[in-house]
This record gives C-alpha cells, sequence and structure tokens, in this order.
C-alpha cells in the first residue's frame, strides 16, 4: 500500500491548500467508507459513524481534516480489498494493453472477415458511384461550412438508410464458424451453439469480481414499483409511486457533487471508479465518467475539437454517408434517441475521421482514404453514442468519453477478437453460465431448435443500448467502467433468461421463445444482476 | 338500478376508450337509454346541460365534462380567471400574491403576459410600445390542433390582421411569445400532462406518471426570418405530422421520464426536483382559479390536457388547458400510454368496477390510482380541514360547509 500512500498524500499536499471542490470529493470518499464500514458493522446513521471516526488517529487528527479524510480513504481501500490497484485505474490515461493472447486461427479468421467486409464496404461505393474524396467546398465559394452545415448536409443519399455494411447477424455467422483446428471435434460435447472454447470465469469467479453489487450495499437503481406490489409493501394512499426500497436509493446516500465542470487533482480522478461501481446518483454521472474516463484533464478540450473538426470539414468522405444512414436509421425506430440524431452523427464522423486514432485499429485493406480510422461503420454504431447525449450537453465533452469508451470496450464488442472483454469471450461466458446454472432450460431451448446466443448476441453487441430504456443503460455502463470489465454483459443476459425461465418453459416454439425475450423496455438492470450473482437457488429458482 | 351491469356509451369512437369497457365487461348503450357511464363530447355535454333540456342526472350516472369547463379550456377565460385570481389573493394580502421587484408575481407567474383581442388592444399597444423588440404569438380563443396561429413582430402585422374581417369575428388572445424555449437536441418541444379532476369543490385532483414531450421536427432558430416557418416553433402534432421529417415510428413523443433523466443529468438533482414541482405548483393554481366560478356537478369528472412549455430557465409556462386531450394513438407507445390513462380514470372513478355511486365518493387507494398520484385533495390537506372545522364550530352551522 505504500503506492496509494504517496498517491494519496500528494492529493492531499500537492497545492498548499486544497481546492473546495478537492475537498468536497475527499469528503464524499469519506462519507463512502463511513457508510461501507457502517453497512458491515450494522450500523445505519452516518453520523454515528462520523463520530467514531476521529479514533482511528492521533489527536492532532482531530484539527486537521485533510488527514483525516486520508486515514479514512486508506481505511476504506483496505475495507474494500481492492483487487484493482491503482496502477489499474491509472490505465484509463495510459492507452490499455487488450491482452497478450493472439491465437493464429482467430487472426486468420479475422482477416478473412476484414477482407469480407471490405468487399462489401467496396461494393456499396462502387455501385453508388460515391467520390472517395469530394472537396466540401463548392467551385464558387471559398469558405469551409460550419460544423453544423456540414453535418445537416451529410445526408444517406445515394444510399438507402437501410443500407449496412455488416450488423450483428454478420457477425454471429463468423464467430459461430470458428473452430479451433487444435481441438478434436468429439474431445469436448460441444453445444452445438458456440465457437471455440475459452476458459472463462465462473459464476463465483464473477461474484468476487463484481463484489460491489452485493445486496448489502446500497446501490443507485432506478426501479418503479408494479401495483400489486404496494399492496406488499403496506404503502398509504397518497404517496409518491416512486418510492424507493430499501437497498436502493436515489442519491441519497451521496451527498452531491456541484454540477461543475471543474477539474480535479489527477489522482483523485482515479478513486473515481470505485465509486462508480455502486452507481453513479444521476447529477453526478458526468463529471464521474469524464473524471474516471479522461483523467481531470483541463477544459480545453473544446479547442482541439475545433481543430479536428477544421480538418474533418475540408473534405467529404463516403462513410459519411453510411454513418448518416445508419444514424437515420437506428434514430427513426427508437423513440428514446430520436432527439439527438444531428448530435450523435455529428460526434460519429469525428470518431471515424480522426486522424489520431488510426494508430489504434488496424487498417483494413483498403486504405486511409475510404476507411480513415480502420473503424468500418457498422449497423448499430450510433447506439453507442446515443445514451451519453443524455449526459453532455456540449459536444466535444461528449465525444471525449466516446472516445475513450469506445476505444476500451465498445470496440471489443464488434470485431473478431480473442481479448479477455472481447465478445467470443463474453459469449462463451453467457453459454457457459447457462450451461452451469439452467441446463434444463437450455436443453428445453436446444429441443426447439432456439439458440440463446442468438437471442442474447444482439443485446451484448450493442451493450444493450437500443433495448433497454435510456436509464437503465447508463446505470449498466456505470458498472461497466466501475469494474472496468464488458462481463456484466453476459451476467445480465443470464440473468434474464433466468429470470424469464418460466414463460421460456412454457414456450412451444421458436417465434414464443423470441416474444418472451423480445422487450426488454421493464427491466431493471441491477436487482437482476444481484439476483443472478447472490441469489442462493438460481438454478431451481421456478 | 344499483345491481347489474354497468351501462356506458360514447361520443367518440377511440380504441382506448373502448377497449377499456369492454375489458371491463360493462354493455354498452346508445345515448337515449339509460346510461351510467358516458364519454362525451363538449357539444353533448352542453346540450345536456342546458336548461330547456329537461335531463336529470340520476345518482349513478357520471359525465366526463364538467358544465362550465370553457372557463379553465377556452384561452381568453383561463387568462381571465387566472387575472381575477392573482387579484383577488392580492386584495386579501394573501403571502402567494408576492410580488418580486419588477412588479411580476413571484409565485403565480403561470401565463406569459397575455391580452384579449380585440377588447384589451389599446392596453396591448401600450405594452408592446415598452418593450419594443419582444415577439408575440397570436392564437384564436377557440381553436384547437394549432390552427390560425401566427407570431407578430411588428403593429403593422396586427393592422393587417384587423382588417381582415372574417378574423375579427373571432376572439383572439396575444401574449408574450417564449423566444428561449429548453432546448433539447437543438430542438423545441412541450408538454402534454394529464391531470384527473374528480370535484372542484372540495379539490381533488390527480396527475397521471404518463405525460410526453411532443418535439418540433426541425431545430429550432430563433431569428425572426424563421418566423414564418411554424414546423420550429410550434408544437401540435396535428401540425408536425405534415412536415417531411416526420416519423410515425416514434411520432416526435418522447416519454417524460426522459425529460427527467435529461435534466437531471445536464442540470442537477435540485433544477430537476424544482422544474417537477413548479409544474405540479403551476397546475394547482390554475385549478384554483377556477375553484369558485365552476359549476361543482357530482356527477362530473373531467381529464385536462395541460400542454407546458419549459423555458432555458427551466420554468414552466401553462399555454393552455384542452377538455378534450386527443385519445387518437400515434404511435404503439401512445396507444399503450392512453389505452393506461382511460383505465386508470376509471378506476379512480369507478372503483372495484361497481355501479358508479354520485352519494359516496370515496378515497381511492394506492392501487386504485395506478399512475396517477394526488395532485391536491383538499379533503385531506390538513390546513384546510381545520380551518373548516374552526369556521364550523364558531358558526354552529350543521350543514355541510363543501358548497
Amino acid at each position: 500500500m505504500a503506492d496509494d500512500d504517496s498517491s494519496t498524500g500528494s492529493a492531499v499536499s500537492s497545492d498548499g491548500g486544497c481546492r473546495p471542490m478537492d475537498v468536497m470529493f475527499l469528503r464524499l470518499l469519506v462519507e463512502k467508507a463511513v457508510l461501507a464500514k457502517g453497512a458491515s458493522a450494522g450500523i445505519n446513521s452516518i453520523s454515528t459513524s462520523k463520530r467514531s471516526l476521529p479514533s482511528t488517529g492521533a489527536a492532532k487528527h482531530d484539527t486537521d481534516p485533510m488527514a483525516m479524510c486520508r486515514e479514512a480513504i486508506q481505511e476504506y481501500l483496505r475495507h474494500t480489498a481492492m483487487k484493482h490497484s491503482l496502477q489499474q485505474q491509472k490505465a484509463w490515461i495510459q492507452p490499455p494493453v487488450l491482452g497478450d493472447v493472439e491465437l493464429d486461427f482467430f487472426q486468420a479468421a479475422r482477416q478473412a472477415w476484414h477482407r469480407k467486409i471490405d468487399c462489401r464496404l467496396n461494393l456499396i461505393i462502387t455501385e453508388h458511384h460515391m467520390p472517395l474524396t469530394l472537396p466540401s467546398t463548392s467551385p464558387n465559394s471559398a469558405t469551409l461550412p460550419s460544423r453544423e452545415v456540414f453535418v445537416d448536409r451529410t445526408r444517406p443519399e445515394p444510399l438507402k438508410t437501410s443500407m449496412f455494411v455488416y450488423d450483428h447477424q454478420d457477425l454471429l455467422r463468423e464467430y459461430l464458424a470458428l473452430r479451433n483446428p487444435n481441438m478434436r471435434e468429439d474431445a469436448y460435447a460441444p453445444l452445438e451453439f458456440a465457437g471455440p472454447r475459452f476458459a472463462t470465469p465462473s459464476l463465483s469467479a464473477l461474484r468476487s469480481l463484481l463484489h460491489d453489487l452485493n445486496p448489502s450495499l446500497p446501490q443507485e437503481a432506478k426501479i418503479r414499483i408494479s401495483r400489486r406490489c404496494w399492496t406488499q409493501y403496506n404503502a398509504s394512499p397518497n404517496q409518491p409511486s416512486q418510492a424507493t426500497a430499501a437497498p436502493f436509493v436515489g442519491g441519497k446516500h451521496k451527498p452531491s457533487l456541484p454540477n461543475t465542470n471543474h477539474c480535479l487533482c489527477p489522482t483523485l480522478a482515479t478513486h473515481a471508479m470505485p465509486y462508480i461501481t455502486s452507481g453513479c446518483p444521476v447529477a453526478q454521472r458526468a463529471t464521474l465518467w469524464y473524471m474516471a474516463t479522461c483523467g481531470a484533464d483541463p477544459n480545453d478540450y473544446a479547442l482541439k475539437y475545433d481543430e479536428l473538426w477544421h480538418e474533418i470539414r475540408q473534405v467529404r468522405r463516403p462513410v459519411d454517408h453510411l454513418l448518416a444512414a445508419d444514424a437515420k436509421y437506428q434514430t427513426n425506430l427508437d423513440d428514446n434517441y430520436f432527439v439527438f440524431y444531428d448530435v450523435i452523427l455529428e460526434v460519429m464522423i469525428a470518431l471515424i475521421r480522426d486522424p489520431a486514432l488510426s494508430s489504434e485499429y488496424g487498417c483494413t485493406s483498403l486504405g486511409a482514404d475510404v476507411v480513415p480510422n480502420g473503424i468500418v461503420p457498422f449497423r448499430g454504431l450510433c447506439l453507442f453514442v446515443a445514451p451519453l447525449a443524455f449526459i453532455y450537453p456540449r459536444t466535444p465533452q461528449l465525444y471525449r468519453v466516446f472516445v475513450k469508451l469506445y476505444t476500451r470496450y465498445f470496440r471489443l464488442l464488434h470485431t473478431l477478437n480473442e481479448y479477455p472483454n472481447g465478445i467470443a469471450r463474453l459469449s462463451q461466458t453467457f453459454l457457459d453460465l447457462m450451461q452451469v446454472r439452467l441446463p434444463h432450460l437450455l436443453l428445453h431451448l436446444k429441443g426447439l431448435g432456439v439458440n440463446p446466443l442468438e437471442i442474447a448476441f444482439p443485446w451484448m453487441f450493442q451493450a444493450f443500448s437500443g433495448y433497454l430504456l435510456p436509464e437503465q443503460v447508463l446505470l449498466l455502463w456505470d458498472r461497466i467502467i466501475g469494474f472496468d470489465t464488458l462481463h456484466v454483459l453476459p451476467l445480465l443476459s443470464f440473468a434474464l433468461f433466468a429470470f424469464r425461465q418460466r414463460a421460456l418453459a412454457v414456450a412451444r416454439t421458436k417465434r414464443d421463445v423470441e416474444f418472451v425475450m423480445a422487450d426488454l423496455r421493464s427491466i431493471a438492470v441491477v436487482p437482476l444482476m444481484q439476483y443472478a450473482l447472490f441469489a442462493r437457488d438460481i438454478a431451481t429458482a421456478a | 338500478m344499483s345491481g347489474g351491469r354497468v351501462r356506458w356509451c360514447t361520443d367518440l369512437e377511440k380504441n382506448a376508450l373502448v377497449s377499456n369497457f369492454e375489458r371491463r365487461g360493462w354493455q354498452r348503450v346508445s345515448s337515449d337509454d339509460q346510461w351510467n357511464v358516458y364519454w362525451a363530447t363538449v357539444g353533448t355535454v352542453h346540450r345536456l346541460f342546458s336548461p330547456d333540456h329537461g335531463y336529470r342526472l340520476n345518482d349513478n350516472q357520471i359525465l366526463n365534462h364538467f358544465p362550465n369547463h370553457y372557463e379553465l379550456t377556452r384561452k381568453d377565460l383561463m387568462v381571465k380567471n387566472i387575472k381575477r385570481y392573482r387579484r383577488d389573493l392580492d386584495k386579501e394580502g394573501s403571502p402567494l400574491a408576492a410580488k418580486g421587484r419588477d412588479g411580476r408575481y413571484l409565485h403565480l407567474d403561470l401565463v406569459p403576459d397575455t391580452f384579449m383581442l380585440p377588447s384589451d388592444y389599446s392596453i396591448f399597444v401600450q405594452e408592446f410600445r415598452r418593450h419594443p423588440h419582444t415577439t408575440w404569438i397570436m392564437k384564436p380563443s377557440g381553436a384547437a390542433q394549432g390552427r390560425g396561429i401566427f407570431l407578430v413582430t411588428k403593429l403593422s402585422q396586427l393592422k393587417r390582421w384587423s382588417k381582415d374581417s372574417k378574423a375579427q369575428a373571432r376572439s383572439y388572445v396575444i401574449s408574450r411569445y417564449l423566444d428561449r424555449p429548453y432546448l433539447i437536441g437543438g430542438k423545441k418541444f412541450d408538454l402534454r400532462l394529464y391531470v384527473l379532476v374528480t370535484s372542484f369543490r372540495p379539490l381533488k385532483a390527480y396527475m397521471s406518471r404518463l405525460g410526453f414531450c411532443r418535439f418540433c421536427t426541425v431545430k429550432y432558430d430563433a431569428s425572426t426570418s424563421s418566423y414564418d416557418d411554424m414546423f420550429i416553433h410550434l408544437t401540435n402534432v396535428s401540425l408536425q405530422k405534415h412536415s417531411g421529417e416526420y416519423n410515425d415510428i416514434h411520432g416526435g413523443k418522447w416519454h417524460v421520464d426522459n425529460l427527467r433523466l435529461h435534466v437531471e443529468s445536464t442540470r442537477g438533482k435540485e433544477a430537476a426536483d424544482k422544474l417537477f414541482d413548479d409544474m405540479n405548483w403551476v397546475i394547482l393554481q390554475s385549478l384554483k382559479s377556477v375553484q369558485s366560478v365552476m359549476i361543482n356537478d357530482r356527477h362530473c369528472f373531467e381529464v385536462y390536457g395541460y400542454d407546458i412549455i419549459i423555458d432555458d430557465d427551466l420554468k414552466p409556462w401553462l399555454i393552455e388547458v384542452n377538455a378534450s386531450p386527443s385519445l387518437s394513438a400515434t404511435t404503439v407507445a401512445d396507444r399503450i400510454m392512453k389505452h393506461t390513462v382511460i383505465d386508470d380514470v376509471f378506476s379512480i372513478v369507478c372503483p372495484d368496477n361497481r355501479m358508479p355511486d354520485v352519494r359516496n365518493p370515496g378515497v381511492p387507494t394506492r392501487e386504485q390510482m395506478g399512475t396517477f398520484e394526488v395532485l391536491y385533495d383538499e379533503t385531506q390537506d390538513v390546513a384546510v380541514v381545520a380551518e373548516k372545522e374552526k369556521r364550523r364550530t364558531l358558526t354552529r352551522r350543521s350543514s355541510s360547509t363543501w358548497k
């Protein structure tokens, strides 16, 4: 712990006195520590626990609030026994190291897949006679169009809005067709459902990874109590219908940060991660995600964003039209995100054309003219931006957070990769969970000819955006960022199957199954994940 | 009459109504027969309550409009009633009528400054000349669905309108235009909230949690050159439907929960809570302003559609109240929502699917209210009840004081 001693030490003594924002944030952590301690000791009131706090140090600490905070933070870190060391948290600020596993059959498959989508992209471009580079200034005007005008003029034409290069069905088919040449076909009786075998975390491993979801700790979650449950809760008439049930508090157990975009001390930013694991209060999510993903760099990103757009506005490329088609299609279908069409399109164009990102991704064979970043637009890319549009009204910040989230998490969901958080491993985790915990259900579905992965894959491909309500998606992504893992996605998919297993058990056809699992609008994410992890009788819950 | 199936009839063939009635197993009759529940148009209600009709409603009949609902739902009468309510409170010296330094009411600033034309024309001109660069919006008092509305920036535009003799036959209201609305995704929107009132004296009002925001299809443009384009400025669905960008899968409608999420994420929890509290306050005060003039027929209940616009400072403004909020559904989510609203209305008004009985109005339980919440129930308001008790013991009147 010597490392974090120095880091918290520097946080406290970096500049003479701490800025008010830092003090406030330290206070937040203190209260969280106290609550966690209180929860384990069975004490519920913050005031009594606070009084017991100064006893941990010498009498000098009573007069020194900073030292008291430091004690509390160290106590908290010890208490939660964070496996993710601070180095790992700092990894947000450095580029991510995604794993050292490189399987050559995967590589071959990946190259074949890249060739396929390149081919398709080429076909689209040539069929519609789209010029590869089109200067966006017309010959008679010398001025560049402004950002809004550029985005406005990006229309799907000459494409139809339903045109796309690939979607989750294509990727699923590729994944299922993968075969590890080293494995004998009969060595392990496979579910015909799955691709190559990997070692995946078991439920107990997930439980220790996601320990902060424990029901004994207060969580941020938004649940609505149905009419029937009211009688169980013995609510009196005239009570507001959004009263919170006991373990789910709506931001009440966390004192609120003022809603500003102040920059905090960079080391404090690394402490934002454990704070997020039990969910962010809605009002603070913007600041917390920004701190967790971008460090707490000063706020001059707006300038860099303008420079980026200056580059982009010079030239129009065919991928712009594909992005517009995807954005138009998705926002037409979705009644939560249609308002943000312009914002989404702007951020996506910036992502695809950002020259700084081209080093991250293996370029496709088509070259930087057609696919500037190596990111090929696919059906559903805009749904990753959409929930963020609720949180960040200003596009520079939105773009910055989105780029970090995309680079670290979302791009693993739509490429063939064998990284620990990649879609291949996630699918395998899901199937393993189903097989170990819900074998009867799995057999039943197999008998109906239904591959549960076919239902869960679209959910995981999109990180549930577009399937759940925006608020629930944000709560889910809180956990993704807080725990720094995408394994909440297969966990939630598995929890959904467990939750609806009774309805699935009486299904008679494939269409029935699809119908049961079709509508996720009424789902509350956090209680389901807790149920999957901590319920004693998950397999026999029927 | 007390036993047997509930008999219903309706003037409007709307799915939300018919499916709800049929689901309850009620019996459909025509309006000439003995009915128990009648979902009528406003014209029918005027006819029923007109003196020469001679039709007395019995104790098991309920109707979905108050006889003089237009006191609240016509734009000019609503403004008149609110102004009168404010003046009365001012005369009483009530703290509600407190005014700020600029002379504006602090707590009762419910509607933007409004004048009736042609009666208040001279006062309006005075106000216009005092603030020459503001925009005003002209609305015909009795029309709906955004018909006949236009924006005024110069007095000459009004002079042109007054020359048009056909327009002058109808009365208009002109109010200050909110040119800085709260924008989401760059688009202007307004809110539609459903409020059920079962009685005015004592005031019993319930507000539904299922409201929605109606978005314009085009980005908002505050410049004066955009004032001819009604697609930017008017949010009525019946108008926006004709825009090229309209889409009938989402219909430009957002659930109120999404609005709450957006405001809370971008402006903070206190701001979001205050906004929703202010909206409740505006609705409640508008109901209180007509409380004394409404004919409180106990056979009546009414579902009002409140249109509210939020400006950039997160202040809600009451735009108008609709007596017959549209029950047709434009999208799937819309259909479900309107069905649920009507379902909960009848769960409150006819609890447990019993025969409606106007003699015993009960207090609806939490479960019966469903998605509605109590906005204000004067019988449960402790302060009001205590006051009435005090007055009753003082004057020793044994008859009911709720008149």
